[in-house]
C-alpha cells in the first residue's frame, strides 16, 4: 500500500474513539485498495493521483466523524483532535506550574516536613487538574455550538493528503496531543533538574528544607551525573518536537526516540554502577539534630534508588528492542 | 431566486430525501453477501450513488443493530468484510419496504393532487 495512503489510514485512526478501530482499518484499507485498483489497475498511481482519491474519499476527520457518530457528545469529532490538543497543554503547564510552587514553597517554608509538602502539592494538583479540564471542556463544547466553524478548521475547506503526518508502525502511532505533553514533560523535567542543581550549588542554606533538599539532591547520583541527566531529558524534548513537526512514523523521530532510549539506558548502568547512590553522610551533616534518622532515611532512599534504576533499565531495554525491531521491519 | 441557486436548493434537497431511502437500498442488495466496496460499485450502477465513507459507517450501524450479519475473507490477497441481512434483518427489511410501499402510494396520490391543484 502507498505511503500516502497509510498516513491518511493512520490519520483517520488518530481520530476514531469508538470500538473497533482496528476492524474499521482494515475495511477501509480494503475498499481503498479496490478503489485503487480499478482506478489504476497495476500501474502505480503517482502522489497527485493517490491524493486525489484520497481527497474524494474524504477528509479523515470527516471519515472518522462518520464512525464515531455524535450521539449527544459533549465535544463533537470536528473539533476533538484540537480540543484534544488544548486540554493536554493547558494540563501540562498546571501540572508544571503547581509543582514548581510546591517544590519553591517547600524550600522556603521551614515549618513545613516533606510529607506535608507531598501532600500540599496532590492537594492543589488534583483539583488544579479538575478546573483545567472541566474550564477547557466547557469552553470548547460552548464553542463547538456557537462557532463550530471557527473550530473545524482542518475538515473545513480544501486539504492535502501529502500534508498529513507519517504514519507510525501500528499500535505506536502519537498523535500531537501525546508529542506536546511528553515535550511539556521533558522540559519540566530539565527545568527541576536545572533549579535544584542551582539550589545545590547556593551552599548550605538556613531553613532545615533547603538544607535536606541541598543534601538529598546534592548527595544524590542525579546531582553527580547531572550534565549526563540533562541530555536525557533534551533527547526526550528532541524526539517530541519532531514528533510534533513530522508526526511519530518520521524516520528522524524515530531514531531519535532510539538513541533517547539508548542513551538513557547508558545513563542509567552509569548511575547504578556509580557506587554511591545517595550519600547518607551528607545528610546527616546537613541535619545534624536528626542525625539517625537521616542516616536511616538515607538507607531507605539508597534501596528504593537502586531498585527503581533497575526497573527503569529493564524497561528501556525493552523499549530499545521494541524500537530497533520495528525500524528495522519497516 | 436565480438558477443557480434554485440547483442548489434542488440538489440539497434530492440528497435528503436520497439519504433517507439509501438503508432500504442497502438491505435491499444484501439478501447475498456482499463487501462494501462491491455494494458500492453495484448500487452506483443502479442509479443510487453510496460513497463508500457514508456507506461503511452505514454497514457497521446496521450491524450492530443486528440488522446485518458479518464475515471476513481473505480474497486476491485483500481482507473483506462481507454483509449479508441476519435473520432478524429479512424480517426488518420486508416491514420496511411495506413501510415505503405504504410511503410510495401516499405519495403518488397526493402528487397527483399536487398535479391537479398546480
Amino acid at each position: 500500500m502507498p505511503e500516502l495512503v497509510e498516513r491518511y489510514l493512520a490519520a483517520v485512526a488518530r481520530r476514531i474513539w469508538v470500538k473497533g478501530r482496528k476492524d474499521i482499518l482494515q475495511e477501509l484499507r480494503g475498499g481503498l485498495e479496490d478503489l485503487l485498483a480499478e482506478r489504476f489497475g497495476n500501474r502505480s498511481p503517482g502522489e497527485g493521483e493517490l491524493s486525489d482519491v484520497l481527497r474524494e474519499f474524504g477528509h479523515p476527520s470527516e471519515v472518522a466523524r462518520r464512525y464515531n457518530g455524535d450521539p449527544g457528545c459533549l465535544i463533537s469529532s470536528r473539533v476533538y483532535p484540537l480540543y484534544r490538543m488544548v486540554a493536554a497543554i493547558v494540563m501540562g503547564a498546571v501540572t508544571l506550574g503547581l509543582t514548581v510552587a510546591a517544590v519553591v514553597g517547600f524550600v522556603a517554608d521551614p515549618e513545613v516536613s516533606g510529607a506535608m509538602a507531598v501532600l500540599r502539592w496532590l492537594g492543589t494538583l488534583f483539583p488544579g487538574l479538575l478546573s483545567a479540564f472541566g474550564g477547557v471542556t466547557l469552553t470548547f463544547a460552548i464553542l463547538d455550538r456557537v462557532a463550530p466553524e471557527e473550530l473545524e478548521g482542518e475538515a473545513a475547506g480544501p486539504w492535502d493528503p501529502r500534508d498529513l503526518p507519517a504514519a507510525g508502525p501500528a499500535g505506536e502511532a502519537v498523535g500531537p496531543a501525546g508529542a506536546l505533553a511528553g515535550l511539556i514533560f521533558s522540559l519540566a523535567g530539565l527545568g527541576i533538574f536545572a533549579f535544584l542543581s542551582h539550589l545545590v550549588s547556593l551552599g548550605p542554606g538556613a531553613g532545615e528544607n533547603l538544607r535536606f533538599t541541598q543534601a538529598l539532591f546534592g548527595g544524590s547520583v542525579f546531582f553527580q551525573l547531572r550534565y549526563w541527566w540533562y541530555g536525557v531529558f533534551a533527547l526526550g524534548a528532541l524526539e517530541n518536537l519532531l514528533v510534533l513537526w513530522r508526526g511519530s512514523g518520521w524516520i528522524p523521530a524515530r531514531l531519535a526516540g532510539l538513541a533517547g532510549s539508548v542513551y538513557t539506558a547508558l545513563v542509567l548502568v552509569l548511575s547504578l554502577g556509580s557506587g554511591v547512590l545517595l550519600d547518607g553522610a551528607g545528610l546527616a551533616a546537613a541535619l545534624p539534630e536528626k542525625a539517625a534518622e537521616m542516616l536511616e532515611l538515607a538507607k531507605v532512599f539508597r534501596t528504593m534508588l537502586r531498585v527503581g534504576l533497575i526497573l527503569a533499565l529493564l524497561g528501556m531495554l525493552y523499549d530499545i528492542l521494541k524500537r530497533g525491531y520495528r525500524l528495522i521491519r519497516r | 431566486m436565480n438558477g443557480a441557486q434554485r440547483k442548489k436548493i434542488l440538489d440539497s434537497l434530492v440528497q435528503e430525501f436520497r439519504r433517507g431511502s439509501l438503508v432500504l437500498a442497502v438491505l435491499s442488495q444484501l439478501g447475498e453477501y456482499q463487501y462494501g466496496y462491491q455494494l458500492s460499485a453495484s448500487m452506483g450502477e443502479k442509479g443510487m450513488e453510496a460513497d463508500q465513507n457514508t456507506l461503511y459507517p452505514l454497514l457497521r450501524r446496521l450491524e450492530k443493530q443486528e440488522i446485518l450479519e458479518s464475515r471476513w475473507q481473505l480474497e486476491e490477497g485483500r481482507q473483506r468484510r462481507y454483509y449479508r441481512l441476519s435473520p432478524e434483518g429479512r424480517v426488518l427489511f420486508r416491514e420496511l419496504k411495506e413501510a415505503w410501499e405504504e410511503t410510495a402510494r401516499v405519495m403518488e396520490t397526493l402528487l397527483k393532487e399536487g398535479e391537479i391543484n398546480a
